[in-house]
């Protein structure tokens, strides 16, 4: 016993006095830490999957799986190859892992899966966005790190070989800072309210050398677009509306847009509850040329199990107000409920996006069964987005705020006939209350076939009216509306005003707007014109002081400017 | 008895635990050293929406 203890005590004394500096890196070894990758390479291991190229053509799932293979078999030939310089191998190691990705990213289109339907495609995460990992080892109930990473950053961990570790990553799609868990695994339902939240996780046995997390996020929402347009309503969606999905009625209504409480544990939502309504403000603009007249917001809900029976799904305008040319706000019943039409259920999968469209359309006032516009039709021409008209495209033709005025806009109102501008020479051509967005929703009032003009003309149940407004006097008839008031616009009967005309100079005549006591004329457009001697049929009624004599159709020059009120060619709802 | 310690002091055992250190050595620059993975080694992916359904309403207001 006493023979062999010599040489234990000397190994020990040697290996101080002989390697200090590999001592102390052999402190450092001990643990044997490994490094956790998060690795952008997915495997694919779907038999069922096929890629799809850019020509259409479909790949069988080796080739993807040849290429994600080659790409390893690369890795570890750099690593056999220059083992004599392991930092180099390193670096060498990045360099293929790069290439690597790009290829594999090219390759990971939407794929198809063996029924022909979509399958969402796999794209990496942009750099922008933030996520956090939270990293348990088995048994254990508190992590050992936890910590929010952006995209693409390494999150530098280091965790010991053979021990099993359970791993847990999620993300709210942004660039801002990302909810964190309780001791529990929660995440709270008001973090995640209408986020586009994504999760997932893994668990592995820690290998020596590098551990690939392969992290693929998965939404745990359903998502609906909301586009909302209200180009047809003159005006813009302020920042301060608030919208809703869901069914039911203004009153009683289901909200379908939930958040929960996420754990990350079992991976599923609980206590379900309502999210916030969408404003205005979280809204983008379609298209710039209309701007805020049509925008667009996603809600996210975390109530994945819902379905929609057929017809009954509804966008609830909880806020609805919309900046008019005026500047002024004008503010629509609180919580007006638009049924949206879809023939059978709608359901609200996880990892779905479903669209929702809505156009807003200016209702009318209804005067013998035919409904009118409550205003007159102008001619913006900076809202023409363009040198030329072009269908869809253009909200140059639209009804003024309201009928509080006493002076028209020479250019903007008297309407040569049917020309594409009022003061146009390209007459009979353009019925202009058609271009009115949503085109075709409008028409000129159609005394050819229907005599409309003509029964306005002998409906009696009208009143006159000169008022005070802020440039003059109104001088009005007055025909009572029979629709349901709607509060938001300033008038429910059809107001139609003594403006005169244009003429072929270019001036205004009978207009009695500058006093309560002048005289003028009462002159709309209809649809019905004479070639031969290039006139068209119009209301007519003379103005003396606001007594006006009988009405009649009379006929007016092309050339003649006149003021429209369209009539709805189509009635929704 | 301090000259036996001296003579055993120059018995060479040492060269045996050098070798052995090179083993260790390896492990050290595998485990130990920072990874430079890049950006895009280290980017997660994110599975994107499918299609759901799709409609639209027209409504008069």
């Amino acid at each position: 016993m006493k023979g062999l203890k010599w040489p234990v005590l000397l190994v020990a004394a040697s290996l101080t006095a002989f390697s200090c500096s590999s001592e102390k890196e052999k402190s450092e070894i001990a643990p044997e830490e490994q490094n956790i990758i998060i690795r952008a390479v997915k495997y694919v291991n779907d038999d069922q999957v096929s890629t799809i190229n850019s020509d259409g053509s479909s790949e069988s799932s080796d080739k993807l799986t040849a290429s994600t293979r080659n790409a390893y078999s690369t890795v570890n030939t750099s690593f056999g190859s220059t083992e004599g310089n392991k930092l180099d191998i390193r670096n060498g190691a990045e360099f293929d892992y790069t290439v690597d990705f790009e290829a594999s990213r090219s390759g990971l289109k939407a794929s198809i899966n063996a029924s022909g339907s979509l399958k969402a495609a796999d794209v990496a995460m942009d750099s922008n966005k933030k996520f956090r990992l939270v990293f348990m080892q088995e048994g254990n109930s508190t992590p050992i790190y936890n910590a929010e990473l952006n995209s693409g950053q390494n999150p530098n961990l280091k965790v010991a070989a053979n021990k099993k570790y359970n791993w847990y990553a999620f993300s709210i799609n942004g660039s801002g800072s990302v909810p964190n868990i309780d001791g529990s695994g929660n995440i709270a339902a008001s973090a995640l309210s209408n986020k586009d939240f994504m999760f997932a996780s893994g668990s592995f046995t820690a290998q020596k050398n590098e551990n690939y997390l392969d992290i693929l996020f998965i939404r745990q929402m359903a998502a609906i677009d909301l586009t909302l347009n209200t180009r047809g309503i003159f005006g813009g969606i302020t920042d301060n509306s608030t919208f809703s999905i869901g069914t039911g009625t203004s009153s009683s209504f289901n909200n379908l847009i939930k958040t929960g409480i996420f754990n990350i544990f079992n991976a599923s939502f609980s206590n379900l509850e309502d999210a916030a309504a969408l404003k205005g403000s979280e809204m983008t603009p379609v298209d710039s040329r209309w701007g805020n007249a049509e925008k667009k917001g996603r809600f996210y809900t975390a109530n994945t199990s819902a379905t929609v029976s057929a017809n009954n799904l509804r966008v609830r305008l909880n806020s609805l107000n919309i900046t008019l040319d005026d500047n002024n706000t004008r503010t629509f019943a609180a919580n007006t409920v638009v049924p949206i039409s879809h023939s059978s259920t709608l359901s609200f999968t996880k990892g779905t996006l479903s669209k929702t469209n809505v156009r807003l359309i200016e209702s009318g006032v209804t005067v013998g069964g035919l409904v009118w516009a409550r205003t007159n039709l102008i001619y913006e021409s900076s809202k023409l987005y363009g040198s030329s008209y072009n269908q869809g495209s253009s909200d140059a033709y639209r009804f003024r705020p309201n009928n509080n005025y006493a002076y028209p806009n020479v250019n903007k109102e008297y309407w040569n006939f049917g020309a594409s501008t009022p003061t146009g020479t390209d007459y009979q051509k353009v019925d202009e209350c058609r271009r009115v967005y949503p085109e075709g929703t409008w028409r000129l009032p159609n005394e050819q076939d229907n005599g409309e003009m003509t029964a306005l003309s002998q409906n009696t149940n009208r009143s006159t009216s000169v008022t005070s407004v802020a440039d003059g006097y109104r001088h009005s008839m007055i025909w009572k509306g029979t629709q349901a008031v709607n509060s938001a616009y300033p008038d429910n009967d059809l107001i139609l005003s003594a403006y005169g005309f244009r003429n072929s100079n270019g001036s205004v005549q009978s207009i009695p707007s500058a006093s309560s006591t002048g005289n003028g004329l009462l002159i709309y457009r209809s649809n019905q014109y004479f070639q031969s001697n290039s006139t068209t049929s119009i209301l007519y009624c003379t103005d003396s002081s606001g007594s006006f004599g009988s009405t009649s159709i009379q006929r007016r020059a092309y050339s003649e400017g006149d003021p429209i009120r369209c009539v709805r060619n189509v009635v929704n709802n | 008895m301090m000259e036996l310690k001296m003579k055993t002091k120059l018995v060479y055992i040492a060269p045996r635990v050098t070798a052995q250190e090179v083993e260790l050595e390896q492990g050290i620059a595998a485990g130990s050293a920072n990874i430079n993975t890049g950006s895009d080694g280290q980017t997660p992916k994110e599975r994107e929406y499918e299609t759901g359904w799709s409609n639209g309403k027209d409504f008069d207001i």
